[in-house]
């Protein structure tokens, strides 16, 4: 909670945090097993106060090791969590899922509201070459180690080779997909500015739209290597078709709405930002949208065809890094570290390769265009997190191909996991080695003004 | 209407409440609209919120009803930021908690001695608690709207300011130790109320001391993070065993403002969320009050009549005690007694968390006697209020109206220099 940097921080207040984190395990604990049978609402409050402070603590702690706060998030998690102290079941987990509605969505407005078009005119052919290359070279990187590491993957050692052909197809797109969520944790942690920074940003956001587009393509290519009796049909793309453009579309419109409201009106940004974190996403799915290209292309159009980006950006920052702790805690909760026990040899071989076949892209998109040296040096860091969307992806293919069973979804979560983990601290790393982080905010204590939620 | 509808109509009231809020004086002094609102549009009426919805926020209510207590807390003795002489606060503490107590009593002895079958044995003593508890406070709000409204100054107005303030503790702790007399069956733990009380009290001050260390320099959006996870941790800790929520927030808020360099800055950031719960939880309230139970039980009607009556009596009473130890109050009159009658969102939040915690005719019987003390609060303390203050010069009377000519010879003398 300090707005010192690790090496100002003194003794006494490391202390100090190690001994509150202790007391806010403590009093769940003692609580836990005082009425262990409790099941009611509290419960999930009870949770969401957990791990909103002991992910807060935890990633001051972990500061001291230069980990990013992301990395204190999913450690509370993990460590209040089904597999460790059991303070939170894995119903109470499920239960969370509103928070992570909320926060998707901030995550997609803050997503867009970064795009800066003159920035983006400037390395365009950069982000294009980026683009190409990396999913190119890591979806066909990822098939190939995919099927050549059948036979020590449970699920595929006795599955026909077309199966297999067809499930590594799947798998390379889910390895080409990246974490929008973990990248704009880091950079809400260190207030990153610079090149490399909006280099990145640009390209896990459009990597994201990639992703969406791919993977209708690929499921309904490889969808007749799965039924016999089945084609290949186009219905899917032109299902993703529509949903683009009228996701684009509504976007536009909201960014316009809101640029408005910013501009005539620009109060109480946290109430209308949860309004349209619950209720117009609801509104979108209903209508058959993807509301996060939706915020994303409201959060562009906020900043470039007006003049409230910075207004937005700000509001959507105060908010967001409250909902940030929650939903990585709740990741991390979520992670089932028994899976990790089981799957971690071929979890790990597939998430090197990944990060390999990622820095190897790297290198050749940005011989290719001429990058800057600090782009060809660390952009590939940003590249290797991965987390809710990856998931997402994955649950989306085994309702489509539920003959695959439970398999493919437990070896995503075990490599999403080291991704998670990873991830992060390589991007961090990236951005303290070049210089982009940026001084913290005001405290409580020099605040001249009240300042409204 | 939807959960997701539901949710955007408290949003709206929310934002309506952050434009309200420090704006004294406007609509009604206790913000009954919006609990006749819920009423309108709950089940009973147009019926455009069903009670498994209305329910469904029972999680949304519990964290708002900790943040009011919260901020109360935080506020706690303090007038405009200045903390309030502590003989004070002892008068004021005093007399509310006299107050509680009396009503608590006579609705007690009342119960027994009508034997309602409607209530379980072991429900009446909780009932009467709650009703003590319900009846106990005077609001500051309906005295902060006639002040702000009326722009009153003097003594009475600024002593009534200063006693209003500090009474809120009492209604809230009575309402942890109710809650401590009937934890959960599921608990481990048998201890006796009493210790649950301190039980509830010591979580309030630990986590308080938490958000300590937590805020000594925190940054920005952090200052809320730890806010909101501290009060969440502690309802969820408290709810486990049945006890206060309320009670464990109001000692966290108190342990802050005791333990915090910056409470000051704290007090002033969290002042303006103030309005925008409340409002929402007014509309909860009376889009939850089950008005069909209360009718179809008619003795329960009279028990809430009589609870009401001895609340009157008991204020009139408490009135008597005031003028005879503050002379400034003297000149009041019987009259104070009524302005004393004021309930307010406290009142109120009293009387939801009954009804979350003790489902069934229990609290949806306190939660209506909140409500019947929060109409009557309106209906008589604001006008009784206004005319004492008028009758003692601290609110300008208004102008006599102008109905025919003055006189000719006033001309001249409204010439003379």
């Amino acid at each position: 909670m300090s707005a010192a940097s690790p090496s100002k921080k003194s003794a006494a207040r490391w202390v100090a945090e190690a001994v509150a984190l202790a007391l806010v395990f403590g009093v769940l604990w003692a609580a836990v097993n005082s009425a262990p049978s409790f099941a009611g609402d509290a419960s999930v409050l009870g949770a969401v106060g957990l791990l909103l402070l002991s992910g807060t603590l935890m990633s001051e702690l972990l500061s001291a090791f230069k980990l990013p706060h992301l990395t204190g998030y999913i450690a509370a998690g993990v460590v209040a969590g089904p597999h460790v102290l059991h303070l939170i079941d894995e119903h109470t987990v499920e239960s969370l899922s509103p928070v992570n509605t909320l926060a998707l969505a901030l995550i997609a407005f803050a997503g867009g509201t970064e795009l800066k078009v003159d920035d983006l005119k400037k390395s365009i052919r950069s982000l294009l070459s980026a683009l190409s290359l990396q999913t190119l070279i890591v979806f066909l990187g990822m098939f190939g180690v995919f099927v050549a590491s059948r036979s020590l993957i449970s699920f595929t050692r006795e599955l026909p080779i077309l199966e297999v052909v067809g499930i590594g197809a799947l798998w390379g797109v889910v390895a080409a997909s990246r974490s929008p969520a973990a990248t704009l944790g880091v950079l809400a942690q260190t207030r990153a500015k610079g090149p490399l920074t909006s280099f990145c940003l640009a390209f896990v956001m459009a990597s994201d739209v990639v992703i969406v587009v791919m993977i209708a393509l690929v499921m309904s290519l490889v969808r007749p290597l799965f039924d016999a009796g089945a084609t290949f049909s186009t219905e899917a793309l032109s299902h993703v078709g529509h949903e683009l453009l009228g996701s684009v579309s509504i976007g536009t419109t909201l960014g316009l709405v809101l640029a408005l409201y910013l501009r005539f009106v620009g109060k109480q940004l946290l109430v209308v930002l949860v309004a349209l974190g619950f209720g117009a996403t609801e509104v979108l799915h209903y209508m058959g949208f993807e509301p996060l290209l939706a915020f994303l292309v409201a959060g562009a159009v906020v900043q470039n065809l007006s003049k409230q980006g910075d207004k937005f950006l700000h509001a959507i920052e105060q908010t967001s890094g409250v909902v940030y702790v929650v939903f990585f805690a709740s990741a991390g909760a979520h992670l089932k570290l028994p899976l990790l026990a089981e799957l971690w040899p071929i979890a790990l071989l597939l998430a090197g390769s990944r990060a390999a076949l990622t820095w190897v892209s790297a290198q050749l998109s940005s011989a290719l265009v001429k990058d800057p040296p600090v782009i060809r040096r660390w952009a590939w860091a940003s590249m290797v997190s991965q987390a809710g969307l990856t998931l997402g992806i994955v649950a989306m293919i085994q309702k489509q191909f539920p003959q695959l069973g439970a398999g493919l979804g437990a070896l995503a979560i075990a490599t999403v996991a080291i991704n998670e983990i990873v991830g992060p601290i390589l991007f961090k790393l990236s951005l303290d080695r070049n210089g982009e982080s940026q001084a913290a905010d005001e405290g409580l204590a020099e605040q001249e003004e009240p300042r409204t939620a | 209407m939807s959960a997701i509808a539901l949710l955007m109509t408290l949003l709206v009231l929310s934002y309506a409440g952050t434009l309200l809020s420090g704006r004294t004086g406007k609509g009604t002094s206790s913000g009954i609209e919006f609990l006749a609102l819920g009423v309108v549009v709950g089940p009973h009426v147009f019926g455009l919120v069903d009670r498994a919805v209305v329910l469904e926020f029972s999680p949304l209510v519990q964290a708002a009803l900790a943040w009011l207590a919260f901020v109360v807390g935080l506020d706690f003795a303090r007038v405009g930021g200045e903390r309030v002489a502590l003989p004070r606060v002892a008068l004021s503490v005093t007399l509310s908690a006299l107050t509680g107590l009396a009503i608590a009593v006579g609705v007690f002895f009342l119960l027994r001695r009508l034997d309602v079958s409607f209530l379980r044995p072991s429900e009446i003593l909780l009932f009467a608690g709650g009703a003590g508890a319900v009846g106990a406070e005077t609001a500051h709000t309906a005295v902060v709207w006639i002040n702000g409204r009326h722009e009153a100054k003097g003594p009475l107005s600024s002593f009534l300011d200063v006693l209003t303030s500090s009474d809120d503790f009492v209604p809230i702790a009575a309402l942890g130790a109710l809650f401590a007399v009937a934890p959960h069956d599921h608990v481990r733990l048998m201890l006796p109320a009493y210790v649950w009380v301190g039980v509830t009290a010591l979580l309030g001050i630990v986590v308080g001391v938490v958000t300590t260390i937590l805020l000594n320099d925190a940054q920005g959006y952090q200052v809320w993070g730890a806010l909101c996870g501290t009060i969440l941790l502690a309802v969820g800790g408290t709810a486990r065993f049945g006890l206060s929520p309320m009670f464990a927030t109001f000692i966290l808020g108190a342990t802050l403002a005791a333990l915090l360099p910056n409470a000051r800055a704290l007090r002033r950031l969290v002042a303006p969320t103030e309005q925008p719960v409340v409002l929402p939880l007014l509309l909860l309230a009376g889009a939850r009050l089950d008005l069909r139970l209360l009718l179809e039980t008619k003795l329960l009607l009279a028990v809430l009549a009589a609870a009401l009556g001895i609340r009157v009596l008991v204020k009139l009473l408490a009135s008597l005690a005031i003028r005879a130890l503050e002379p400034v109050s003297r000149p009041a009159g019987a009259r104070l007694g009524l302005a004393l009658l004021s309930a307010g969102p406290i009142s109120v939040a009293i009387g939801l968390a009954a009804a979350l915690r003790f489902p069934g005719l229990l609290g949806e019987s306190l939660l209506a006697l909140s409500v019947c003390s929060l109409l009557l609060g309106e209906l008589t303390a604001p006008w009784s209020l206004k005319s004492v203050l008028v009758k003692l010069g601290e609110i300008a009377a208004p102008p006599a109206a102008a109905s025919s000519p003055s006189p000719v010879g006033s001309e001249h003398e409204e010439a003379r220099p």
